[in-house]
């Protein structure tokens, strides 16, 4: 087809697009995945928040908190993955903040236990359902984030693929809090961490077959 | 200025005017033509197609514009990443006859071999100074002296032989051929 033509065609059909519609896709996606990943789980392990019941609220809204502000942090920056032209420059540093913050936590309580007890707190009793849990309940919600993709342009490709699986990893997490009854900052900065950095990991991997446009 | 131009159609046609859109894949047609003519000197078509493929990005993927950039630089990226996507395409592309080389190389191997096979079962059959002397200069690549050395034949002998085993071997092919 010849250009001029083509450009009409394309022309032909132009619908308004409001701002901020890619930052209102991503949050989207989380969300749709998020809930399915939730019915998932509530399916598997029955209701949610009976983790609540066992660990204190304290507790529960110290490990929700740091699921969502990696959330937070990650999709914000796969947002600025998508948009041509713009580059994250040192915004990734925002990522450390949420697991130094928990690291600190972490240092503290594994400083004022004997040495003999610590592999517990780090080990806690759920590791292997909370890192395969996540793992899994960020399927659906990086599925939904790559739909998303579809109307953004992410120029690289890993970097991209790295943040969605990051956010889709986080994103898992918030909802797994829910359902979680470790109560130790150690157990959370290495499981959760891992169950984000898994799914991430992959997405970079995998990016260029999922991602290109 | 460009710049101010593009940027103006732009955002008119992100609030769904048409007419602006249209004008402004028509300036960018043009300078993105410019930019891919630039790398693939003579390859009018690819050129075209890749302009066409851009063209259909900015309209598609124009949720990715941040408002806040300017809109050269959001389109040179998407230039910049369709050409790095063509360049790859095109590795592919261009590895699969490469494929098809190494393939003919193994077999050009397994016919020189086969070849060889014939070449000593039709020596056999030849008095054995000739057939000597044809694997040496011939198979061999020795010259004349070093075959005449080597064989503790004389040179003239070897030159003989050459010439009347290829003789016989030629008139030995030929009579089968019959």
């Amino acid at each position: 087809m010849n250009t001029d033509d083509f450009i009409r065609t394309l022309a032909a059909d132009t619908r308004p697009v409001t701002a901020g519609s890619g930052a209102w896709r991503i949050a989207g996606a989380l969300l749709a995945g998020g809930f399915v990943a939730l019915l998932a789980i509530d399916a598997l392990f029955g209701s949610p928040l009976r983790a609540v019941a066992v660990t204190g609220v304290m507790v529960f809204a110290v490990k929700l908190a740091y699921a969502i502000a990696m959330t937070a942090v990650a999709a914000s920056l796969l947002l600025v993955a998508g948009r041509p032209g713009r580059h994250l420059g040192l915004r990734w540093v925002w990522l450390l903040a949420p697991p130094l913050v928990v690291a600190a936590a972490a240092a503290m309580e594994l400083g004022n236990t004997s040495a003999n007890a610590r592999p517990a707190l780090i080990m806690g009793s759920t590791w292997q359902t909370c890192l395969i849990g996540v793992v899994a309940m960020s399927l659906p919600i990086f599925g939904a984030l790559l739909w998303s993709f579809r109307r953004l342009a992410p120029t690289r490709l890993r970097l991209a693929g790295f943040l969605a699986g990051l956010s889709a990893g986080a994103m898992a997490s918030v909802v797994y809090a829910l359902y979680c009854p470790e109560t130790t900052a150690s157990f959370m900065l290495v499981w959760y961490s891992l169950g984000m950095i898994v799914p991430a990991i992959a997405g970079a991997l995998l990016a260029r077959r999922l991602l290109r446009w | 200025m460009l710049e101010t131009r593009l940027k103006a159609l732009m955002i008119a046609g992100l609030a769904g005017d048409g007419r602006a859109q249209e004008a402004l894949l028509s300036g960018c047609a043009n300078r993105l033509r410019q930019y891919y003519a630039r790398r693939l000197p003579g390859r009018e078509a690819d050129v075209e197609d890749l302009v066409q493929d851009t063209l259909m990005v900015i309209h598609k993927r124009r949720e990715s514009y941040d408002h806040a950039l300017p809109f050269t630089a959001w389109l040179h990226a998407i230039a910049r990443y369709k050409l790095i996507d063509f360049f790859r395409r095109c590795r592919v592309r261009e590895t699969l006859p490469i494929d098809d080389v190494a393939d003919f190389s193994i077999d050009d191997e397994g016919t020189a071999t086969m070849a060889r096979i014939d070449i000593e079962r039709l020596l056999a059959a030849l008095p054995a100074k000739h057939a000597e002397a044809i694997r040496l200069t011939r198979i061999d690549g020795l010259s004349v002296k070093e075959a005449a050395a080597q064989s503790g034949q004389s040179e003239p002998s070897i030159k003989v032989g050459v010439y009347r085993g290829l003789h016989r071997l030629m008139n030995a092919l030929q009579g089968k051929a019959k």
